[in-house]
């Protein structure tokens, strides 16, 4: 169980590093790190949040790998929108794209023409439709199975 | 006429007092008046802040990480950044109850404007029609206020439904975005009026694009939403600086209005004080009162003042505000270029559409999302975020915003009244109830179409289903409940603004205001004000 008690510091790095690295393909600094943790111990989303056992399978299921990541973030954003691995996603963000070392990463067009960023688009919308296909496979069943159980207490 | 009071340093507060004073008369302003930061960096654009800021995560997220936008239903697309939180502060036992309403408040030195994106609307003949006076009456008050505070815009084709007055500053420089959308627009412009009942041009801005005193030009740092760091975007802080410059002019900080006590002979004797820091009343003596501590705060006080006289209980009608609904849109030229957050921030062009028989329909502002904090944006996009932010990536030079806004007139069930007095108060609650006017959806309805069809043939994409209708309220353009009228009915006030219940009030913010627009009105709050102080002392 990930709770506000069981995931310390440690575990919050680890957490940062793998966002990080999932969303702009980079190390978090220091200083994204520090602020990621802070917001952990001020923000009362991120304080004694009482998370749905669902959005505890998605905090132990994403972080796994690099490929489950994205699958798990399709599913999310789709049926879980609100989920705890959404927020502390959009959470890392709003840091990186406030920090020196990584706002950088959102300034610059990806592809080096129009034609070129359409391609891209397609693409990558493509991606996201079959992460959304496989992962729906697994975890639809597993989150109708655990709205019945109730809540814990999360940090 | 002796010492005049003025209750609130808003946008109107702060013109009328100024205005009094140029003509020599005493002035004591009452206020609460919260402070804001001063801005850090003064040269450094965005980028530059965030690169050589100690903490730009406390800078643009908050201390507490107030300002973090997570997914909500109730989505906006601009939130307030942590240093505008000072504008909304809200101090302790000054709530209100609301019914479908978000009531928004300011106790800041300079109101609710402090936070502003600098919109100049003056009001046309056709938006005065329920008016006492026309615009040939308002226009040398619309030159005043705007020789004093620069604004900047020219002639073209909103001249139609935004009159032109004197003491207009050059444009500011369009950014890429609003360059294009212009260019497009000029090349077919007749199938935009006359199809489309369409026009589109520069927005008029309170930013300045000729140095002035103590202010300097805008110079693009793409800071507006933060606070401008070089004063080019003006503020009513800074006509309150203005008025300190007076000898006859005294500021009562730290004062919450509660009420206002009269003789029994329509005369108003004295106003009731509570310092939000000690929590001590203070009894204050005037000679003529001038409410301008905007319409919610306005019809509070006036409210509290007739419980406290004895009158029955009351309510005020005719609560009004400007609906808005945000419409983002896509620029697909602009796919895949890359864009320069050194920018002027806020719109830049401005869109008028018109009802089939000529009358005006909505007013609209357009952004370039150049500048706007990314994660809002990112995360509503409807795939994963890592997919999200490559794609936000190369549409970022092309999103845009456009935000609509509808009149709205008064009705009398949209009102303003005080609860009973409990809790050992002395001034009751607000209750504030409003309903939306029964043809508002189909206003909507019309503009959005014609507003999509524009933008389409502007060769914008607008994301189907992203259209936000805002909260009523959210606006914050409050007017409408103690409405002008040349009658001398009782909770009215005449057309120079007399209270017709007490001869020696004044009532001098949008409070007054019989219809209102749909157009942003605190440049008309401020010439109003301008000319109440020229007819009435």
């Amino acid at each position: 169980m990930i709770t506000a008690q069981s995931m310390n510091s440690d575990g919050l790095e680890r957490q940062c590093r793998l966002f990080s690295r999932y969303l702009l393909d980079r190390e978090p600094t220091a200083y994204v790190l520090s602020q990621y943790l802070r917001a952990h111990q001020v923000h009362p989303e991120f304080v004694n949040a009482r998370l749905k056992p669902f959005d505890e399978a998605l905090l132990r299921l994403g972080p796994g790998s690099r490929l489950t990541m994205p699958m798990v973030d399709a599913y999310a954003r789709i049926f879980a929108p609100r989920s705890m691995l959404r927020k502390k996603l959009i959470l890392l963000l709003a840091i990186l794209e406030s920090s020196p070392g990584s706002f950088e990463s959102l300034e610059s067009p990806t592809a080096t023409s129009r034609v070129g960023a359409y391609i891209s688009l397609a693409a990558r919308c493509a991606r996201f439709a079959g992460f959304l296909a496989l992962s729906s496979m697994v975890l639809l069943p597993v989150q109708l199975v655990l709205l019945a159980v109730p809540g814990r207490r999360h940090g | 006429m002796g010492r005049i009071t003025v209750v609130g340093s808003g946008a109107s507060g702060v013109h009328f007092a100024l205005s009094l004073l140029e003509r020599g008369h005493e002035v004591q302003m009452v206020d609460v008046g919260y402070d804001p930061q001063p801005p850090p960096l003064l040269r450094a654009d965005l980028n530059g802040l965030k690169a050589e800021l100690e903490d730009p995560v406390e800078y643009f997220l908050g201390s507490d990480f107030e300002t973090l936008v997570l997914p909500d239903e109730d989505k906006e697309y601009y939130g307030f950044p942590p240093s505008k939180t000072y504008v909304f502060r809200q101090p302790e036992n000054t709530d209100s109850r609301a019914e479908g309403f978000s009531p928004i408040y300011s106790y800041a030195k300079g109101g609710l404007a402090q936070a502003w994106t600098g919109g100049v609307y003056p009001f046309s003949d056709e938006d005065l029609s329920e008016f006492p006076f026309g615009y040939v009456d308002l226009e040398p008050y619309y030159s005043e206020v705007a020789r004093r505070i620069g604004v900047c815009g020219t002639e073209d084709d909103l001249a139609r439904v935004m009159p032109v007055h004197e003491h207009l500053l050059p444009p500011l420089d369009l950014d890429p975005h609003s360059r294009l959308l212009l260019r497009k627009y000029s090349a077919q412009r007749s199938h935009f009026n006359e199809k489309l009942g369409c026009y589109l041009g520069r927005s008029r801005v309170a930013t300045l694009s000729e140095k002035r005193e103590g202010r300097e030009v805008c110079d693009y740092l793409g800071r507006c939403l933060w606070g401008c760091p070089v004063g080019a975007l003006y503020t009513p802080s800074m006509t309150l600086e203005d008025c300190f410059r007076y000898p006859q002019f005294t500021y009562v900080g730290d004062s919450w209005v509660e009420c206002f006590s009269s003789n029994g002979m329509r005369r108003i004797s004295s106003i009731t004080t509570r310092s939000l820091g000690s929590g001590r009343r203070e009894q204050i003596p005037v000679e003529t009162l001038a409410l301008a501590a905007g319409t919610l705060s306005t019809s509070r006080i006036f409210l509290a003042s007739l419980v406290r006289s004895g009158t029955e209980p009351v309510l005020l009608e005719g609560l009004m505000d400007n609906r808005q609904v945000l419409l983002p849109f896509l620029n697909l030229a602009l796919v895949g270029k890359s864009y320069s957050p050194a920018s002027y921030q806020y719109h830049q062009l401005a869109i008028a559409l018109e009802s089939e028989g000529g009358s005006s329909l909505a007013h609209g502002l357009v952004t370039a999302l150049t500048t706007a904090p990314s994660h809002p944006i990112i995360a509503t996009m409807p795939v994963d975020l890592r997919t999200a932010v490559l794609v936000f990536r190369d549409i970022r030079a092309a999103l845009g915003l456009v935000n609509l806004n509808f009149h709205d007139y008064r009705r009398s069930d949209c009102t303003i009244s005080l609860m009973p007095a409990d809790d050992g108060r002395k001034a009751g609650v607000p209750i504030i109830s409003y309903s939306p006017p029964t043809d508002e959806g189909s206003r909507m309805h019309v503009a959005l179409r014609r507003t999509r069809k524009a933008l389409r043939r502007l060769g914008c994409l607008v994301p189907p289903g992203s259209a936000h209708v805002r909260p009523m309220g959210a606006s914050v353009h409050y007017a409408g409940t103690i409405p002008m009228s040349e009658k001398p009915v009782p909770l009215t006030v005449s057309p120079i603004c007399r209270s017709h219940d007490f001869e020696n009030l004044f009532v001098v913010d949008g409070t007054t205001f019989p219809f209102l627009p749909a157009k942003n009105i605190t440049f008309t709050l401020m010439a109003n004000a301008a000319r109440i102080a020229d007819l009435a002392f």
